[in-house]
């Protein structure tokens, strides 16, 4: 028995039927279902218009923590199969096995349900790899492979009216590698394939993946490509709207007490750069200083204590004659003058 | 002129002479004064750029270099000496006031003598250069 329905894009029937036979590995020949529906060339992905985003029911979650993330998704799939619909899960492999048993503890055993396709769990990674070319997620790829897993979700359902439920995590797997450009055009295409299919589609993504001030742009960005946001558990469980409100209030304290913060610790860092390149400056030029005095200091001293050296040398050797005598003596004596006022100089300077 | 007490060889003997490299004129004076009245061969030079002037026609047996100089400094002058091969055999004696004489070893220098010195050291010490040189 095989009930996978093709999509409305290549490749034929018989085609998809032939690459999505395997139960364990569904994508084991999918690569070839991919090739089948090559297109050359990158077409950017445009947005879907606002007011029609509106109308996808596409929410994405920021969770702080992974069991969070499945208690919600737990909730997610067995609302959805308990009400007649059908659940496709692009998720990691440690995702989909702890889901799995989250699910069992539900009393929804999910070998049951995959056998009546209503549960069709998939590799996140796996479905990133064929559903991208050249590393960016591409239309005709997605449309195919995507779009065959939702009509054979959607056959299996009690009505094929009700929409798919899906939870998505390869935009997660894109924004992890540092791919915003990526991660948006993959959901983008998930808010073009709306237009075509019934679903819902939930992604989430790990807080932790937009740690700094610089990744808000990112965060904003991906948070335009869907219809609903939901806050971290902190915030999205609070019922009552006086309590979001006082929420929000200390979420914007928190947030205004970090950019002072941050602030703060530039203007400091600015400080101690300008201290520390005003220390080595001083530093520096204490040692030229010791150097230049030494210099001046000891050249004196050099004609002082040798040219005395050698007035004692001539004169035991008898070659010393007046008029020489007189000219190093003069010598010394012009030293002694250049000592003296290097002194002066140097005890001014220490005095100022 | 007379042989020295000291036993410093004739210039005569070893065929080299002492360049004298310092921009103070008094010391400069001093010790070619006391180094010609030991027999040496002097030639004295004011600064890097007429010390190299003087190599270009004559290779002494012994360079004494001062280090501090306006214009071309001691450092300059001995990276040029080098690169042009000029007196490319003469042992170097630098001779300087300045503390960083004792961080002056890629100077490739025989001796180091730091100001102020002894005139007498000064003498044996440009005498066992010459000696070296010449042997």
């Amino acid at each position: 028995m095989n009930l996978v329905r093709p999509s409305r894009a290549s490749p034929s029937p018989a085609e998809a039927q032939a690459c999505f036979t395997g139960r364990t590995n569904r994508f084991q020949d999918g690569f070839t279902l991919a090739l089948l529906t090559e297109v050359h060339g990158y077409p950017a992905v445009p947005a879907v218009d606002p007011q029609r985003l509106a109308a996808v029911a596409h929410s994405v979650e920021f969770y702080a923590d992974d069991a969070h993330l499945l208690n919600n998704l737990t909730h997610f799939v067995r609302d959805a199969l308990l009400n007649g619909q059908s659940v496709v899960v692009v998720a990691t492999e440690a995702h989909r096995t702890e889901l799995a048993l989250r699910l069992e503890e539900s009393a929804l055993p999910v070998g049951s349900w995959e056998r009546l396709h209503r549960y069709i769990a998939v590799d996140a990674e796996e479905t990133l790899r064929l559903v991208s070319r050249a590393g960016m997620p591409h239309e005709e790829r997605f449309r195919s492979i995507v779009g065959v897993l939702l009509d054979e979700a959607r056959d299996a359902a009690s009505d094929p009216a009700l929409p798919v439920a899906v939870f998505g995590e390869m935009v997660v797997l894109l924004q992890a590698a540092g791919k915003t450009k990526e991660t948006v055009a993959l959901e983008r295409l998930w808010n073009a394939l709306a237009e075509s299919h019934s679903f819902i589609l939930r992604c989430a993504y790990p807080l932790s993946l937009f740690p700094s001030a610089g990744d808000g742009d990112a965060l904003q960005e991906i948070c335009g490509e869907h219809s609903t946001v939901i806050p971290t558990q902190s915030y999205a469980g609070l019922t009552e709207d006086s309590e979001r409100l006082r929420a929000i209030a200390i979420l914007e304290q928190k947030a205004l007490a970090l950019e002072t913060a941050l602030e703060n610790s530039s203007r400091l860092l600015v400080q101690e750069q300008a201290a520390r390149t005003l220390a080595q400056t001083a530093l520096e030029s204490r040692d030229e200083f010791f150097d230049v005095a030494a210099h001046e200091l000891k050249t004196p001293i050099t004609i002082l204590k040798a040219g005395t050296q050698l007035l004692q040398k001539k004169l035991r050797q008898g070659r010393l004659d007046q008029a020489q005598l007189e000219e190093r003596l003069a010598a010394l004596d012009q030293a002694t003058d250049s000592l003296t006022a290097i002194v002066n100089d140097v005890l001014r300077a220490c005095a100022t | 002129m007379a042989a020295s007490s000291s036993g410093a060889p004739q210039a005569s003997d070893c065929g080299g002479g002492i360049l004298v490299v310092d921009d103070d004129d008094a010391i400069r004076l001093l010790v070619c004064d006391a180094l010609t009245d030991e027999g040496f061969d002097v030639r004295e030079a004011g600064g890097g750029q007429s010390a190299l002037d003087v190599l270009e026609s004559w290779s002494p047996a012994v360079i004494i270099l001062d280090l501090m100089m306006p214009g071309m400094d001691g450092w300059h002058f001995r990276e040029r000496q080098l690169a042009l091969g000029l007196a490319a055999g003469a042992r170097l004696l630098v001779m300087s006031a300045s503390h960083r004489i004792h961080e002056s070893s890629d100077l490739k220098p025989s001796a180091i003598m730091p100001k102020p010195f002894d005139l007498s050291r000064l003498i044996d010490t440009v005498g066992s250069l010459s000696e070296a040189h010449g042997s």
